[in-house]
């Protein structure tokens, strides 16, 4: 076989023999070691007290998840006494490009589990994954840290087939993001018979609103939930996997309507002082959307829309999921429903989060166990965008460990 | 059909000031909105889908450019069809497809003459095309290079080509053309970035100097390449009066989309609108018409596309409008500049959608 090349990013100044690498698991820790629960620690602080992250609330908001008193909760819910869970070898970590932070809550989990990791960012320049490798750079340096050190490396590689099949020959776990694509080039990659992969398709996500609710929400109770509406939808510009591209109201016609009208205004109005990142390419992208989907599917763009900030079509139920084509950008397709269950047939393996507006948990919990084949995670309003370790349907902590049974 | 024979019978391709411009073409964009509404099934959805909405105030549809490479857009009969146009595409770019029937690429080419005629006169010129002879001998693939070559070789005589298959210019051939017509007027064409490239750059090169002074160099095909490189319009004639003593330089602004209602240079440095078509610039945000003087996606209008719903189109360029009939060159109509694409937005997103990225 020939020889794999890699550019170590992280730890910097370090070279490595892969093959050493691979077969050395003396260094493989205790799950939530008091030495990777303090890197967490130490990743945490920097993030929410260095000024440099203030102006990206992804960062801020992975520094929250790594707190102590979190990395705490998660080990009093992963490590239970009845049960011995013990790290599953060297896990292989493919980030997407185009999320620069959402792997390292994978790795994260794998560290803090006591896994080897390997990560492959992408070589596309990204400023925020470059602050991020040299906080881990300059955390490493830590002489208390010499064992996270020595089970993560962080590399870049060109784009070959030849180091892609050698890693993957060679690690336990695969942790694949980066959507259809990069799965699908990789599961054609083989891997030991005894590891596994934890894929992450493309998926897609969707708001569903009680209309009655809506009508009985005081101003400023609507403010605030469009408010956290709009945090959903159009931080990333509406593309990470768990913002919501679609509406489903649920409600009689009458309410739906008055709900609807409502609702979207106030949103306009916050859209007014909110600071989307949304470009003149962005635009043109969605009005090539609205049209193309118009002479395809006799959608309606909706008089609401005055401006190519908020987009919102009318569509049939029928075509309320477009997990192909949806652009995102502030892209709303809108249906209704007189009950959830409505809902249920287009709801398949595509869906992933499903934010919600008006209905109670017992509503909820009856319903999504009434013979719906997708929906990875339900949640309000304002947690589209929130890390858990229980992602796509895959509790990540599993994922990375394997549990001995002694009887 | 559609008849032209009001814009026909004026004295110049540029002669309708503003207040009679507005009436007419106005009557005539609504008269065609009908027209691909009634006939074209893909055109009367969309128009439904922006009627319902409040973009632009206004009920006739602006149609993104882009949905010519996603769809076939027709309104006349599959027997009446013509010819079908491309744009010229790199390999991997999806490329427009534009249906032609004989009405539609006859008044394409009829205009084209009205306005070609304006700046070169009546007479037929030598000309010099400024690219390979075998870009117009393939002529059951219309590439938009080849279809403009062949669209302009109908203004010149004693055709000749400037470079070679490998793109090499052929300096005996140039320098006897030069030599042959000396003295006299000669009309020169071809591509913005290969004139620039493969003959100023090549004549320099090989400090080889000719006297064209009484050419009308007429270009087109956009500066996005020669920005990359420094090179603007002022520059380009600079290097054009320089190398070849070439002193009337004419850019001219088109697309495949609507061949034919060309927005040309004019002596100071103005793209304008003819009679045949108008412009306007858009803010891409606020879907609002913006004033003269802003920069904003352009939006253009042509009162020749009838087989094909293309006489309103909002462009993926930017470009700022100066002015309509006070350009200080006598022409009416407005003048404008173009700044080229929008440029490419940064994907974001959990799926990686990045061509090269797909093999890792
Ligand atoms: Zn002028």
């Amino acid at each position: 076989m020939t020889k794999p090349t890699v550019n170590i990013v992280a730890p910097l100044g370090k070279t490595v023999d892969l093959e050493l690498f691979f077969s050395d698991l003396s260094t493989l820790g205790q799950p939530f070691s008091d030495e990777s629960v303090n890197f967490v620690d130490a990743l945490s602080s920097a993030l929410l007290t260095n000024s440099a992250y203030k102006m990206y609330p992804e960062m801020i908001a992975l520094g929250f998840w790594l707190r102590r008193a979190n990395i705490q909760r998660l080990k009093q819910q992963v490590l239970t006494d009845s049960i011995i869970r013990l790290p599953r070898g060297v896990v292989f970590h493919v980030a997407p490009s185009n999320v620069d932070t959402i792997f390292i809550y994978s790795l994260i989990i794998s560290l803090l589990m006591g896994n080897k990791n390997v990560v492959r960012v992408s070589g596309k320049p990204s400023l925020q994954k470059d602050l991020i490798v040299q906080l881990i750079n300059d955390l490493l340096l830590s002489p208390a840290l010499t064992d996270t050190s020595a089970n993560l490396l962080i590399i870049t590689y060109s784009h070959d087939d030849v180091t892609s099949r050698y890693i993957s020959e060679k690690a336990d776990v695969r942790m694949l993001w980066g959507g259809d694509k990069t799965v699908g080039y990789f599961s054609a990659l083989p891997i030991r018979p005894t590891s596994v992969d934890i894929k992450f398709a493309n998926k897609y996500s969707m708001a569903i609103i009680s209309a009655e609710h809506i009508n009985y929400l005081s101003a400023d109770e609507l403010y605030l939930q469009a408010r956290a509406f709009v945090n959903d939808s159009y931080s990333f510009g509406q593309m990470a996997c768990s913002s919501p591209r679609a509406i489903c109201w649920v409600g009689d016609t009458s309410s739906i309507s008055i709900a609807k009208s409502k609702f979207w205004q106030v949103v306009k109005e916050i859209l007014y002082g909110f600071e989307h990142e949304l470009t003149e390419s962005n635009y043109i992208d969605k009005l090539a959307y609205v049209f193309e989907h118009a002479s395809k599917h006799r959608s309606k763009l909706n008089e609401t829309s005055e401006n190519s900030v908020l987009t919102i079509v009318d569509v049939a139920l029928s075509e309320i999921v477009d997990s192909e084509f949806h652009c995102g950008s502030g892209l709303f397709l809108q249906a209704e429903v007189d009950k959830l269950t409505d809902l249920n047939k287009h709801l398949s393996r595509k869906i992933q989060t499903l934010t919600y507006l008006g209905f109670t948990f017992e509503a909820l919990s009856d319903w999504i166990r009434s013979g719906i084949y997708g929906v990875d995670r339900i949640v309000p309003f304002g947690k589209s965008l929130d890390f858990d370790y229980v992602w796509d349907g895959v509790n990540l902590f599993d994922g990375v460990s394997r549990i001995v049974s002694i009887k | 059909m559609n008849n032209l024979d009001f814009f026909y019978n004026q004295p110049s391709p540029y002669s309708l000031s503003k207040e009679h411009k507005r009436e007419a073409i106005e009557l005539h964009l609504s008269r065609l909105d009908t027209h691909h509404y009634q006939n074209c099934k893909s055109y009367q959805n969309m128009t439904n889908s922006f009627r319902h909405g409040n973009w632009l105030s206004s009920n006739s549809l602006l149609m993104p450019v882009r949905l010519f490479k996603q769809q076939e857009l027709k309104s006349v009969p599959q027997e009446d069809v013509f010819k079908v146009l491309t744009s010229s595409g790199t390999t991997s770019q999806v490329v427009s497809r534009i249906i032609l029937d004989r009405g539609t690429a006859s008044n394409q080419s009829k205009v084209l003459v009205k306005i070609m005629q304006h700046y070169l006169g009546l007479q037929r010129l030598p000309m010099l095309i400024i690219d390979h002879p075998s870009v117009v001998k393939d002529r059951t693939s219309f590439s938009a290079r080849g279809a403009g070559i062949l669209g302009l070789a109908t203004f010149g005589r004693d055709h000749t080509y400037a470079l070679d298959d490998d793109m090499t210019i052929n300096i005996e051939r140039v320098k006897s053309f030069s030599e042959k017509y000396s003295g006299q007027p000669v009309f020169i064409f071809g591509f913005t970035f290969m004139i620039w490239q493969y003959f100023f750059q090549e004549l320099k090169a090989k400090n080889i100097h000719l006297n064209l002074s009484d050419a009308v160099l007429v270009h087109s095909g956009g500066w996005k390449k020669l920005i990359d490189v420094a090179v603007d319009n002022t520059v380009f004639k600079q290097v054009a009066y320089n190398t070849c003593e070439i002193k009337r330089v004419h850019n001219f602004y088109g697309m495949v989309e609507q061949v034919g209602s060309i927005f040309v240079e004019c002596s100071h440095g103005y793209l304008h609108a003819p009679d045949y078509a108008d412009i306007d610039i858009i803010s891409a945000e606020t879907m609002k018409v913006l004033p003269y003087g802003e920069k904003g996606l352009i939006a253009v209008s042509s009162v020749l596309p009838y087989s094909y719903p293309g006489h309103r189109l909002l462009t993926e360029d930017l470009g700022t409008i100066y002015g309509e009939d006070n350009c200080a060159c006598g022409l009416k109509g407005k003048y404008f500049h173009v700044h080229g694409r929008v440029p490419k937005a940064e994907v974001r997103g959990c799926s990686d959608t990045h061509a090269v990225e797909q093999k890792l």
